[in-house]
């Protein structure tokens, strides 16, 4: 598959203020990509230089292979954009809203009908067809704002803090609704202050601060770079402080704690040995007579690859 | 292919969008606007094509004077005049926030990331609000004919009176005919430039308030520069009379004088509106430029 996404020194600069700093950005097609960084990292400003509602001061950014400063409409057809903050016509009734949207991607009269019940299935809204926009909650006006982004079936989505100041049950309709999509074979670009979330439903990464991106790639590939060592958490049934001296004079162990959680003491180490020299520390510990009742490696979360990464600076 | 166009232009959505909006709003019906419409063209007609008369058949021309602000007191003729000054002004207001609401409401992103072009945007929102003045605005265009008629017959007559010998003379009275036009044009041209300011301003503005009073403050520096401009030209206008030998203060006695008043006349109450219009089409302009560059 091809890349979908591309910029190349993609730069944003207001009077002073650099949004953007030489970005250099690579989406795959039917990825699900997730864009993170502190708040003014400059995530919107991307988001909107590709969804072609701002130009940047230098540059360049292709969506589908189409310039985004030079084929406008070419890069409108292909995406379905969502961005942070936006605004309902309040006066529409929810079928008359993706039938409004539908008619501005010069959908046929004839085939609208049917494509607005089909969004609507999508969303779960089928029950709210004919509510007026305004009445519907904070969650579903997300749900028809990302129908509404698909009613031309696009080929990319541009989604900016999809679910931003949603409850966790809308949250949760959100995130299955996305799952769904890259099902569908969608390539999915989002944003999200919630880490968490980024990470369920993404399968790619970027990490973006002070307008520049700091790593970017697949979310495992970026967790074993960050890794230099690995942190274990080792049960056993008795002779827990010898198990520890034992362990502390091992050669790539860097660290060894002994830890009680929930009145039951386990050991912590700090390990920089590879897969397989961790696979051999086991055999010996086993061969040694101590009984080992846990060998785990505790995964690093993307939260902890993000506050690695990212030094807090905001532009 | 103007008829692919119309069908373009009538099946816009965002237009279609304006127009529903007119539609849920309760207006006067047509079945009682149509008729009051004809009465009062009649009886106004009635009443200018009498005044006309009055000084055809008595000659009397000292009655000018009177008759004059008589035919302006005319109901039908107030209301013109009335719709003339007021709309221009009114007008602004609805294209003045056209874009800028959208973009406070956070609407205008979702229809620029559709595949409408800017082009068709601007006119969709420019005929969208002015939809919102259909009843004014067909008023004044219903207007129009009753304005040339009174104009005709009543200026038309005071004209050829004022002539040689004071007799009525058909075809001085029908040669005002292109200058009362003209003058009608007047509110349209105004109409076009004040709209098209506010929607210029709209493309530029973050809110609909920082619109509204821009817009009428641009608004009125261009009515200021519009009269010093339409000043200059009278006056220029009377320099080239007077080049021409011409007096354009007492009557004329030639008719190829007359011929050249009438086209000067003409000429300097066309040249206003004229660019008035061709600085509006600029303004469109300038507004498709500035949404293209955003």
């Amino acid at each position: 598959m091809g890349d979908i996404i591309q910029t190349k020194g993609l730069t944003k600069k207001y009077g002073k203020l650099v949004a953007l700093d030489d970005l250099n950005l690579v989406v795959e097609e039917g990825a699900a990509f997730g864009f993170v960084g502190p708040n003014g990292a400059g995530k919107t400003t991307t988001m909107r230089i590709l969804a072609t509602l701002l130009r940047p001061t230098a540059g360049e950014a292709w969506v589908a292979g189409h310039s985004v400063g030079k084929e406008r409409q070419a890069v409108r057809r292909t995406i379905g954009y969502m961005p942070d903050f936006f605004g309902v016509y309040g006066d529409m009734k929810v079928w008359e809203y993706l039938d409004f949207f539908a008619a501005c991607y010069d959908i046929p009269p004839a085939t609208r009908a049917r494509l607005v019940d089909d969004l609507l299935e999508l969303v779960d809204l089928a029950h709210r067809r004919d509510d007026y926009v305004d009445a519907l909650s904070r969650g579903m006006k997300q749900r028809i704002c990302l129908a509404r982004a698909l009613a031309h079936d696009p080929q990319l989505l541009i989604l900016d803090e999809p679910a931003s100041g949603l409850d966790p049950r809308a949250r949760i309709e959100i995130r299955a609704l996305l799952h769904e999509l890259h099902a569908m074979g969608k390539t999915i670009l989002i944003s999200s202050h919630i880490l968490s979330e980024i990470e369920e439903v993404c399968t790619h990464i970027g990490i973006i601060e002070a307008g520049r991106l700091i790593a970017a790639g697949s979310l495992d590939s970026i967790q074993e770079q960050l890794q230099s060592h690995r942190t274990l958490r080792i049960g056993l049934l008795n002779r827990i402080k010898e198990a520890a001296e034992w362990l502390a004079a091992q050669p790539e162990v860097l660290d060894v704690a002994l830890l009680t959680e929930k009145e039951k003491s386990f050991l912590q180490l700090e390990f920089s040995g590879d897969q397989e020299r961790l696979a051999q520390l086991l055999a010996d510990l086993t061969r040694s007579g101590f009984a080992v009742t846990q060998f785990q490696e505790t995964a690093r979360g993307l939260e902890d690859t993000f506050m690695r990464l990212t030094q807090g600076i905001v532009t | 292919m103007l008829a692919g166009q119309w069908n373009a232009c009538k099946n816009h959505p965002v237009l279609q969008l304006e127009l529903r909006r007119v539609r849920r709003r309760r207006w006067l019906s047509p079945r009682l606007v149509l008729p009051l419409y004809v009465a009062v063209l009649f009886v106004a007609t009635l009443g200018g094509a009498a005044a006309g008369l009055a000084l055809v058949q008595t000659q009397a021309v000292d009655m000018a004077p009177a008759i004059i602000p008589a035919t302006t007191l005319c109901p039908a003729n107030a209301l013109a005049w009335l719709l003339g000054f007021a709309v221009p002004w009114i007008a602004p207001a609805f294209t003045a926030t056209s874009i800028a609401q959208e973009r406070e409401r956070g609407t205008w992103d979702l229809v620029r990331t559709t595949t409408l072009s800017e082009r068709s945007l601007v006119w969709a929102k420019l005929l969208g609000a002015m939809a919102r003045l259909w009843p004014a605005l067909l008023a004044m265009l219903l207007l129009i004919p009753f304005q040339l008629l009174l104009g005709v017959s009543v200026g038309g007559s005071i004209l050829s009176l004022l002539g040689e010998g004071a007799t009525f003379d058909p075809a001085t009275s029908m040669g005002i005919l292109p200058q009362v036009l003209a003058v009608q044009l007047a509110p349209w041209a105004h109409l076009a430039l004040h709209t098209t300011t506010g929607l210029f301003v709209s493309a530029l503005s973050r809110s609909s308030g920082t619109a509204l009073a821009a817009t009428y403050g641009a608004v009125i520096a261009l009515r200021v520069a519009s009269w010093f401009g339409n000043n200059i030209l009278s006056a220029l206008i009377i320099v080239l009379l007077s080049i021409a030998t011409i007096d354009p203060f007492s009557p004329p006695t030639l008719l190829s004088n007359t011929a050249v008043v009438t086209i000067l006349a003409v000429l300097g109450t066309l040249v206003s509106p004229a660019l008035e219009g061709v600085a509006a089409l600029g303004l469109v302009w300038a507004t498709i430029w500035r949404l293209k560059k955003e």
